[in-house]
């Protein structure tokens, strides 16, 4: 077995300043003129644009490296300036600096004894691996107890305030400081009084923090741009330079001839300025420098900060091509393999075909069509580009389709649209697992929305109330093979998070499949003709006959739609969890049974064909593969909507009607609970109540109180429950799967119950009570946010707000877990990422050592297991009765 | 404060001292050579109490640890001694 190994690993990266020598040895050449380019609309030497810095027209040569436009990526040059300049990502550093250091000796402002201990607590932190933000912590908490004397420890020089004037000016008392005095003081500092303050000498020099000189990034990095008029327009930064230089030349002359000093500085406060700018042009307290047209520019911090910066544009995220994104919509039509693809989408997105002795008349004709072609109405795939061999690109128009078409040849490449079958992904955010991102066959839709099958809804968590998928068209055989045979949908109707189906029914599926096989219900011939017209089948189910007529049974009819040989016993999820399962002869027909692909008894609900449960579905996939599993959930879906097409369905709120005795009951019911509350709350006060072993006195009270509210709101719901039967649709919904739980009718019918806060009745809010309509102190239910009203009837505005205070509270939770999960996922996956199972089941990283011995320890792909488990013994012993039965044993 | 005999603890799994002669047989069966293997420091408690069984296990050695699983039985897994850096 050949394994990569790592030969070098990188082991740390470190950032540090650069200093005037470093930029002055990088520099490929000085800058002095703000001149750009000179008449004839060539570079001017020691110009901004001078060549030496790379180039950016085609047919120039670098003069540094000798290297094309394509060749050479460019040269940093750099500008002396005539006055130091403080650089603004420092000021806080320098401030730190300055603030904590003498402004006679340049001694940080401790003795030697006290500078040692913080050097070794330093030390101390780094060895411990320490975190950079740590360290900065320290320093500045050194720094802190440094500035607190004001007389030098060394010289006893007199320490006077230093004060920052934003942005950039340093003053100490009354007096400003100008950047040269800043750089004297830093460049005092003795490098060992640095490593206290955080600053590493062996790198970085504070004086460095005091521009001396400017370095100026490559032409490439601030290409200049022609206009269609011919202009030429100069990047932002480009600008900037310019000015810069242009300031820093006149300050040199004025210094030079002895100008008054009020000139010299307004002209250095000015080449501050501009450096500033050049910098950070939103640096608060000065204004942004502008274009002429308002504009503020984008200089250096702006390219890479923000939502649009370099980093969360260009490198955390990019943008692709072969791509579409678009609002998604439900099509029960399709296969849960296919995506509808608009054909706006179709004609823009393309693929490859390579022109070969085979297809080249095959692809004149296509060419001939134009980039638009129809057919009686119908879309047709167009041609979009030709790409000649030498890698020439052809746009294909209705005007020149004859010619290209004459033109092509063997060796040439075709970009054709999308057509049905294509193989595309399809994707929708959060991608949080492997079927977040599934291949499907394009079907070309009208609309301008993405169409799929709601059986995948689940694996994406798709719903329609907007979301927007992603679309990639693949590019390259191999891509489409590798997408086929592993990503196609049908692949992923298994999940390896738990190995269950994650693709199966939903919602209307399963009440259409109650409503075909509860009970066994008869169809007319014509009822079974309205249901068929929509499915895609072979034969006929087994009809009988009823009073002469030709009628069909609804477990027939589900029966035809089942593999033969399929055995398979479960219970429905209708089921009542009897004492004892009579099982075939369940009196609720909820024991499903199938013989040789036949529906004996049974109704056919969400733990048979659900997604998450559907036994079937899961049975299918595995024992008859996956192709098999795709055509049972596209047929049976459709199928299921063709029933509860034909019956109809519908549920309102008088499904949670009860009659009035109910009502009274449970009134009395809650009132009850309520009464025994505040016998409770008043035993606590009298100091009677029993205290619970490891509790305190209110604790106690609290769990008593908690749980005698839940068994009254749970006895609401037994009340409610009662008149509500299989006959109601919201039961049916909620017992069959199909959608809703029974709490959900029972907070509807019944009553709300107690609302929690952090696992327990609501506390807080004002003094010693949770809003001032009660008494200080109570305890009782009501007080302490139990819902006595149900949704149907209305909350009260009290216990409306004690509801707001529980929804708020899951609101919250949500947000704060998806944040905190992700970031968890994300440093799982990152983790993980470049390990691999090989082939003798054994897990290794890239450079070849072992992880895991044998796979999660048993070897056992999760999506092939059953359940988590390797194998399921009942089902197995289940298919070898089945056999002996065939064989008449 | 009494010794704590860490291999009594449930939760840690039986560690064995691999003889040195079955060592070529199990990096066969493994693919692997010593140094694509997990480690286990000398020092490490469950090694206190094999060292006590059999006396000094030299660095380079191999421990087996076997692991009680509900899904594979037991899952051997084999650890390098090494010593701290
Ligand atoms: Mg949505
Ligand atoms: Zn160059
Ligand atoms: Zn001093
Ligand atoms: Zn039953």
């Amino acid at each position: 077995m050949i394994r990569r190994g790592i030969a070098k690993r990188v082991g740390a990266i470190r950032f540090a300043y650069m200093s005037p020598e470093e930029i002055r040895r990088l520099s490929a050449t000085k800058i002095i003129t703000p001149d750009t380019y000179d008449d004839d609309g060539f570079p001017i030497e020691m110009g901004l644009m001078d060549t030496h810095l790379g180039v950016i027209e085609p047919g120039l040569r670098c003069k540094s490296c000798g290297g094309r436009v394509d060749q050479c990526s460019g040269h940093f040059g750099h500008i002396e300036l005539a006055m130091p300049v403080v650089h603004v990502g420092y000021v806080k550093e320098i401030k730190k600096l300055l603030r904590s250091t003498c402004s006679e000796c340049g001694r940080i402002l401790m003795t030697d004894e006290e500078r040692e201990i913080f050097i070794s607590e330093m030390d101390g932190l780094r060895k411990l691996g320490g975190d950079p933000l740590d360290i900065r912590k320290l320093a500045k908490e050194i720094a802190f107890t440094a500035r607190k004397s004001s007389i030098c420890p060394h010289c006893d020089g007199q320490q006077l305030k230093i004060m920052l004037d934003k942005p950039t000016t340093f003053r100490e008392e009354n007096t400003k400081l100008t950047p040269k005095e800043v750089r004297a003081r830093l460049e005092k500092i003795p490098d060992r009084d640095l490593i206290p303050l955080g600053l590493n000498p062996e790198f970085v020099r504070p004086e460095w923090f005091v521009l001396k000189v400017l370095l100026v990034p490559p032409v490439t990095v601030r290409p200049s741009i022609t206009l269609e008029s011919g202009d030429r327009s100069e990047d932002d930064l480009t600008h900037k330079l310019v000015d810069i230089l242009r300031i820093n030349h006149r300050l040199r002359e004025n210094r030079d001839v002895g100008s008054p000093q009020l000139i010299v500085e307004d002209l250095w406060d000015l080449l501050q300025y501009h450096i500033t700018t050049y910098i950070d042009n939103q640096t608060s307290g000065i204004p942004p420098a502008r274009h002429r047209s308002g504009r503020s520019l984008k200089t250096l911090i702006q390219r890479l900060k923000g939502k649009d910066g370099r980093f969360r544009q260009n490198l955390s995220g990019k943008r692709v091509n072969f791509s579409a994104r678009t609002v998604i919509s439900p099509d029960p039509w399709l296969s849960i393999n296919q995506v509808g693809v608009p054909v706006r989408a179709a004609r823009e997105l393309t693929v490859p075909m390579k022109v070969t002795a085979e297809n080249i008349e095959l692809i004149r004709e296509m060419i001939l069509r134009g980039p638009e072609p129809w057919e009686k109405g119908k879309y047709k795939p167009g041609v979009n580009y030709i790409i000649r061999p030498d890698g020439r690109r052809i746009r294909l128009t209705e005007t020149n389709a004859e010619t290209v078409a004459e033109k092509v040849e063997v060796g040439f490449t075709v970009e054709r649209g999308l057509m049905d079958g294509d193989i595309v992904l399809f994707n929708r955010q959060p991608s949080l697992h492997r079927m977040s991102m599934m291949a499907h066959e394009v079907k070309t839709v009208p609309g301008k929305t993405f169409r799929l099958n709601l059986a995948v809804c689940p694996p994406y968590n798709a719903d329609f109330d907007g979301d927007e998928m992603n679309l990639h068209v693949l590019q390259s055989e191999e891509a489409r093979a590798e997408a086929k045979v592993m990503m196609m949908v049908q692949e992923h109707i298994l999940s390896p998070r738990f190995g269950g189906p994650i693709i199966g029914a939903i919602q209307d599926h399963i009440t259409g499949l109650f409503y075909l096989t509860h009970k066994n219900p008869l169809f007319s011939r014509r009822d079974v003709v309205s249901i068929f017209s929509n499915l895609v089948t072979e034969g006929s189910p087994e009809a009988i006959t009823v009073d002469g007529e030709r009628m069909w049974l609804g477990k027939d009819i589900f029966s035809h739609f089942l593999p033969e040989g399929l055995n398979i016993q479960l219970r429905s999820s209708i089921c009542e969890s009897c004492d004892t399962c009579k099982k075939r002869d369940c009196e609720n027909d909820a024991f499903v049974v199938i013989e040789d692909g036949k529906l004996i008894t049974g109704t056919i609900d969400e733990s048979s064909v659900g997604a998450f449960k559907g036994d079937i579905v899961d049975k299918i996939a595995r024992d008859f593969g996956t192709t098999e599993a795709r055509i049972f959930i596209d047929r049976v879906t459709t199928l299921a909507l063709g029933v509860i097409t034909l019956k109809g369905f519908t549920t309102s709120i008088q499904d949670e009607d009860l009659p009035k005795m109910s009502v009274k009951q449970i009134e009395d019911t809650l009132l009850e609970a309520e009464e025994e509350v505040k016998e409770m709350a008043q035993a606590y006060r009298d100091g009677e109540l029993e205290q619970m072993p490891g509790r305190t006195l209110q604790e106690t009270l609290e769990v008593m109180a908690l749980q005698k509210l839940g068994k009254a709101r749970d006895n609401a719901g037994k009340i409610a429950s009662k008149h509500l039967g299989l006959g109601n649709n919201a039961v049916k919904m909620a017992r069959t799967g199909a959608r809703a739980s029974i709490l959900n009718l029972t907070q509807m019918a019944g009553a709300l119950g107690q609302q929690a806060i952090r696992g327990e009745r609501p506390s807080r809010g004002y003094d010693q009570r949770t809003l001032p309509h009660f008494e200080k102190g109570e305890l009782g239910a009501g007080a302490r946010g139990f819902v006595k009203s149900s949704y149907k009837e209305g909350l009260n505005p009290i216990e409306f707000f004690f509801h707001s205070m529980g929804g708020r509270e899951g609101l919250v939770d949500t947000a704060v877990r998806t944040s905190r999960s992700g970031y968890m996922q994300r440093r799982l996956i990152n983790a993980l990422e470049d390990l691999m199972v090989y082939d003798d089941a054994s897990v290794r990283n890239p450079a070849d050592t072992i992880i895991q011995f044998k796979y999660g320890e048993d070897g056992v792909d999760p999506m092939r297991s059953i359940k988590g488990k390797a194998i399921d013994m009942d089902d197995i012993l289940m298919d070898m009765y089945a056999i002996k039965r065939e064989r008449g044993e | 404060m009494g010794s704590l005999n860490v291999m009594k603890h449930a939760l840690v799994p039986v560690h064995h001292l691999v003889p040195e002669e079955d060592e070529e047989e199990i990096l066969e069966k493994l693919d692997a050579r010593k140094d694509q293997l997990p480690k286990i420091l000398k020092a490490d408690p469950a090694l206190k109490q094999l060292i006590e069984k059999h006396g000094d296990i030299k660095k380079g050695r191999l421990i087996q640890i076997d692991r009680i699983s509900k899904t594979a039985g037991i899952s051997k897994a084999y650890r390098l001694v090494v010593e701290r850096e």
